[in-house]
């Protein structure tokens, strides 16, 4: 990994602040409703960025698990949001090109192209624009799903378009 | 309350009138109204970026749930309601952020002319804690028509609403939903994963993981004899219907219970319409035997 | 005759000579008015350093010193007594503090050589209007208040009253012994708490130099070090201490049964009780709070039965008060409330405990008289420890309560002595079995089974059977598991007594952020405080285990009793003055002064200053509206400070525009 990128994670303030802080306890990964099926525990993916594995930590299947439901934040002992620290991570990972979590990437584009075309988005267009992107046969299965919606009047194929959006148009 | 117009109403994408969600925005504007609190949607606004804008990009995902802020601003709004806890973190951590971050307050001025100081009144508060804690249960009391008899209610916070930010409520083990439904004479079941999450958008990526967990949920209030199960989020909403569905096709008919928001119960309680809380049918059926008139006192 | 100054430039080793250049300091300082001497000197306070000074004194017949150096907290003593030695009034010395001022506070050698200049020219200007002082002598009162009547307070008391002085022991509780009293076994040597402590208690009670109030606290305290006046309230305890001879017929017969704090609740005790059977005084004490006398005004049973007529519930309140040279807070420590950390269920779940709880379950004067039996009488099989609950947590207290891992693994010991066939977790972060024997004594604990597992436990759930399911990841793994158990004991944390702040107040002490008393200095005095006549022992000044306790009120002893030792006691003369033949007696000065020093006089119409309940602070030279005609702060007149002021303004001159005109 190229030391420019190495430096970006690091100075990135939600890892900063994991790296620095974390005292290895071990209450994220028992209080991670996800963690069984993580590759490798929260906890350890703190302790990888202190041995500078990065590359198997952008790697890993634990940074895209991650539900961001903040139970590990609230009961770190350290006072760590490693919520933020999964989400600067998945950054990270996207913008270095590591694509290995094609399904949850998928996702993202879907939801940017929407936020990017609308300004708002459409929880069923972005349901089925996914599906059929990822798994047409799931997609399918979903009709009657869809249908039952339809009947209480819930499925809006509809997006309102923001006026006066250009904020997305911004350089940051 | 002398304060009416300062209130704002941000819906978000689940709640607006083409979200999954729209009753749950629906019958939380109806019992405001009702209860006599005018509130206003902030005109024009936009998708607050979840989560997933922040992968994306941090700052830009800054800015665009910041436009709401801004809009807000200029409309002299000083607290802003929101329904959904995904965007209530949105709209918070943004306030939060312009607070710390001097380079980010100053591409606020630079898109939009304003700075930490023009936002820095503004309160994000879930509508939990806003008809808790601003609108009040002596006032719900007061309005209250129709008592549930022994409906038996699992009450599931899932996990945003009080984590991480939100200090109006305990982040494990939080009450605020128990006291307002308590007005409505349900009896509410208790579980211990009332604030454990229904894995959220992952229910797309990766299904067979996040079933098993809503499985664990459902089953704690169905063993204790819940009879529906209300939510304060419109994702915990979907995915726990998703996954009724599914697991009602892969056991039996004992996954078969309503699941509802808070505020269609309590709509319900305050003598609104079905028809206007979104209750569906086949849902109010369920719940309407244990509807009980209180003669006004 | 003009003034003539030595000016001596400390390098400090290093710490001043690294960052202000002292050759440069001194070539600027030789060519000041009125001096005579410049030196500069690797340790200024080293004897050599001092001799030099002393020399000068007498070769060049200085009348005034000025140290430039370190802060005058640390040496402005030592640079005083030599200038006494050599024969020079110390008041006529000046200090500089060139270091925390200068060399400590950045690296820029120019900025921190021009700040010394400036100060030192600043000192310069100012000595000369020094004035001769004398210290004041102020007698001792040859006695000793110690606050706490747990192991430290038991400790100093029977330190200062076999010295010979008279000591007055306050214990708020109905008995002294303290936390101590309430522990099983001490690790790691697991002697009987109770059988090394109750010896000592008994030696309280019958040393005639001890005066013991037990049922009794602190209501006001004025004075000063060497002279402090208290008032102290004894709480009725409805029986008369003199009457009663501990039989105990009253508790016998009290039909009321209320939750007993020594037990932690875990059993019941009498309205009309004594905490412990081996309590000191043996004396009953009647609760107010759940007498069916005082609460439905019937009853009296106690008061029938009772042989030697002590019941008496009419007794009030009674106040009294006493004068003391010295103080020692010996107020021990709080447990940490698991109950917030809603996670683990404490208070909610019956099977999860503190460790205090389970040093009662194992006692043998405890609710299960020492057989380890859950609250629904059966025996646990399965135990989890968890460690640091409520310490080293930022949410709660960042620091290490210190003696949970030992007193943890202690009762991992006596539990699995007493049930042999149990499994019992130790989870924990980091073992802290720093001591002496405490290393030895946590390889003995593995070796005899316990198994430790190192991870935090995140969440505890109770099961409809009332078994606990533990959640933990095994952090050596890499590995989340859940295990059941039938047992979890929560190693607690120790915090702050919930009045601290209170006594902080009264006594003029400070506490540090943790909220624990602060120590004068963390190293070299610390069990002394800001306040000189005011020592500190034990976990009120931070987390401590038994020997540490009981060393600590040994030092805090033999610094009370230095003082103690002397009859008078020297006071700074940096106080206050007033003229009163100038003073209109508009008593402003009386309403500002913080330690009531300021006198009025009504026959004269004016205003007194005492000496010994002076402070020096000030508050009332500045608030006279008569100024330096009337008041005046000896080593901070008017005069001294604006020469000062002018001495940093007027090298700065050709920079800033300044006037400065002298009043006093």
């Amino acid at each position: 990994m190229s030391e420019v990128i190495t430096l970006r994670l690091l100075e990135d303030s939600s890892i900063h602040t994991a790296i620095k802080k974390c005292i290895q306890c071990g209450t994220c990964s028992a209080s991670c409703p996800l963690s069984h099926y993580m590759d490798y525990t929260p906890r350890k993916i703190v302790n990888m960025l202190r041995n500078g594995m990065y590359n198997e930590v952008l790697k890993s299947k634990t940074i895209w698990l991650c539900s961001t439901c903040y139970l590990c934040a609230v009961r770190c002992p350290a006072k760590i949001n490693l919520g933020e620290f999964m989400i600067s991570l998945r950054r990270h990972a996207l913008s270095n090109g590591y694509n290995n979590a094609q399904e949850y990437l998928k996702l993202i584009k879907t939801y940017a192209e929407f936020i990017e075309k609308y300004g708002r988005i459409s929880e069923a267009m972005l349901m089925i624009n996914y599906s059929l992107k990822t798994n047409p046969v799931k997609a399918i299965k979903m009709i009657p799903f869809a249908l039952n919606l339809m009947k209480n009047g819930l499925l809006s194929l509809r997006v309102e378009k923001v006026n006066d959006f250009q904020v997305v148009k911004t350089k940051t | 309350m002398g304060m009416n117009n300062s209130i704002g109403y941000y819906p978000g994408c689940s709640c607006s009138k083409n979200g999954l969600a729209k009753y749950y925005g629906e019958s939380t504007v109806k019992i405001l109204e009702h209860l006599g609190l005018k509130v206003s949607e902030i005109e024009d606004w936009n998708c607050c970026g979840s989560s997933l804008y922040r992968v994306i990009d941090e700052k830009k995902a800054y800015l665009l749930a910041g436009r709401n802020l801004v809009l807000a601003k200029k409309k002299s709004v000083e607290k802003i309601v929101v329904p959904c806890p995904a965007c209530c973190i949105s709209l918070t951590k943004t306030l939060q952020k312009i607070r710390e971050d001097k380079e980010l307050e100053k591409k606020f001025v630079e898109v939009y002319n304003t700075g930490k100081e023009d936002l820095s009144r503004i309160v994000v508060k879930h509508v939990v804690d806003f008809i808790l804690n601003d609108v009040g249960l002596d006032k719900i009391e007061e309005n209250v028509k129709n008592k549930f008899e022994d409906l038996k209610v699992g009450v599931y916070y899932g996990c945003q609403i009080t984590r991480p930010y939100a200090s109006f409520d305990d982040p494990e083990f939080p009450s605020s939903l128990e006291r307002i439904l308590s007005t409505t004479g349900v009896a509410t079941i208790e579980s211990a994963m009332k604030t454990k999450c229904c894995g959220g958008l992952l229910m797309l990526t990766n299904e067979e993981e996040v079933l098993k967990i809503i499985e664990k949920i459902m089953n704690s209030y169905i063993d204790r004899g819940a009879q529906c199960i209300v939510t304060a989020c419109p994702l915990c909403h979907l995915n726990l219907e998703l996954a009724k569905n599914i697991l009602m096709k892969k056991y039996d008919v004992r996954y078969d219970i309503p699941i509802l928001y808070f505020t269609q119960i309590l709509g319900l309680s305050l003598g609104l319409e079905s028809r206007d809380l979104g209750v569906s049918r086949e849902d109010f059926e369920k719940i309407s035997r244990k509807i009980v008139l209180t003669a006004r006192r | 005759m003009d003034p003539r100054i030595g000016v001596y430039i400390c390098h400090c080793g290093l710490n001043i000579a690294q960052t202000v250049d002292v050759k440069k300091v001194g070539e600027y300082v030789k060519n000041l008015k009125n001096v005579v001497v410049v030196r500069d000197y690797p340790y200024m306070c080293s004897d050599p350093g001092q001799e030099l000074i002393k020399n000068d004194i007498k070769e060049y017949s200085l009348t005034n010193v000025i140290v430039a150096a370190c802060s005058p907290t640390m040496h402005e003593q030592t640079f005083r007594r030599a200038c006494s030695t050599a024969g020079l009034n110390p008041y006529l010395m000046q200090m500089v503090n060139i270091r925390e001022h200068c060399s400590w506070v950045t690296d820029d050698v120019e900025k921190a050589t021009e700040k010394a200049k400036l100060l030192i020219s600043a000192a310069v200007n100012r000595v000369v209007y020094h004035e001769p002082l004398e210290k004041l002598q102020i007698p001792i009162e040859q006695s000793a208040l110690i606050i706490g009547g747990g192991i430290a307070g038991i400790e100093a008391a029977l330190k200062i009253a076999n010295s010979g002085k008279k000591v007055y022991l306050v214990e708020k509780s109905p008995s002294i012994g303290g936390r101590m009293a309430q522990l099983e076994k001490t690790f790691p040597t697991l002697d009987c708490a109770s059988c090394i402590l109750t010896p000592k208690m008994v030696e309280v009670a019958s040393n005639p130099n001890i005066i013991l109030l037990t049922y009794s606290e602190v209501k006001e305290v004025s004075g000063f070090p060497g002279n402090y006046t208290v008032k102290i309230v004894k709480k009725p305890r409805y029986i008369d201490e003199n009457k009663c001879i501990g039989c105990g017929i009253c508790a016998t017969k009290c039909p009321v049964k209320v939750p007993d704090e020594f037990n932690l609740g875990l059993d019941y005790r009498k309205a009309v009780y004594i905490p412990f059977p081996q309590a000191v005084p043996r004396k009953y004490t009647i609760d107010r709070e759940h007498c069916l006398f005082f609460t439905k005004g019937v009853c009296r049973v106690c008061e029938r039965f009772c042989p030697s007529k002590a019941v008496n519930f009419e007794q009030q309140p009674e106040e009294i008060v006493i004068k003391v040279g010295v103080v020692i807070l010996a107020t021990g420590y709080d447990i940490f409330d698991p109950s917030v950390i809603k996670s683990y269920g404490y208070g909610r779940y019956k099977n999860v405990y503190t460790g205090l709880e389970v040093e009662r379950i194992l006692s043998a004067s405890g609710p299960t008289k020492g057989k380890p039996v859950l609250r629904d009488g059966r025996v646990p099989k399965t135990i989890a420890i968890v460690h640091c609950v409520g310490s080293r947590d930022e949410r709660y207290n960042s620091y290490c309560s210190k003696i949970c891992c030992m007193y943890a693994m202690k009762l991992a010991h006596l539990l699995k002595e007493r049930i042999p066939d149990s499994t019992i977790y130790e989870f924990y972060i980091d073992i802290r079995a720093a001591g002496k024997g405490y290393e030895e004594f946590y390889r003995r604990v593995q070796e005899e089974g316990v198994i430790f597992i190192r991870g935090k436990v995140s969440e505890i759930y109770e099961k409809e059977d009332g078994k606990l399911l533990v959640t933990f990841e095994d952090t050596l793994l890499g590995v989340v598991q859940t295990i059941e158990v039938d047992m979890v004991i929560l190693a607690t944390g120790i915090v702050p007594r919930s009045d601290a702040k209170d006594l902080v107040r009264k006594f003029g002490i400070c506490s540090s952020a943790d909220g624990f008393f602060m120590e004068k200095h963390p190293k070299l005095a610390p069990v002394s405080t800001v306040n000189r006549g005011v020592f500190i022992a034990g976990a009120c000044q931070g987390p401590k285990d038994i020997p540490e306790s009981v060393a600590q009120a040994a030092a805090a002893a033999s610094e009370a009793m230095v003082l103690l030792s002397q009859s008078t006691l020297e006071v700074e003369p940096i106080i206050a003055e007033v003229q009163q033949e100038k003073c209109s007696g508009c008593r402003i000065c009386v309403s500002v002064c913080p330690y009531g020093a300021t006198i009025y006089d009504s026959e004269k119409n004016a205003t007194r200053v005492e000496k010994a309940l002076c402070q020096g602070c000030g508050t009332c030279v500045a608030a006279c509206p008569s100024g330096a005609r009337v008041m005046k702060q000896n080593g901070f007149t008017d005069r001294q400070i604006l020469a000062e002021l002018e001495g940093i303004l007027i090298p700065l001159k050709p920079r800033i525009k300044i006037e400065v005109t002298s009043t006093g």
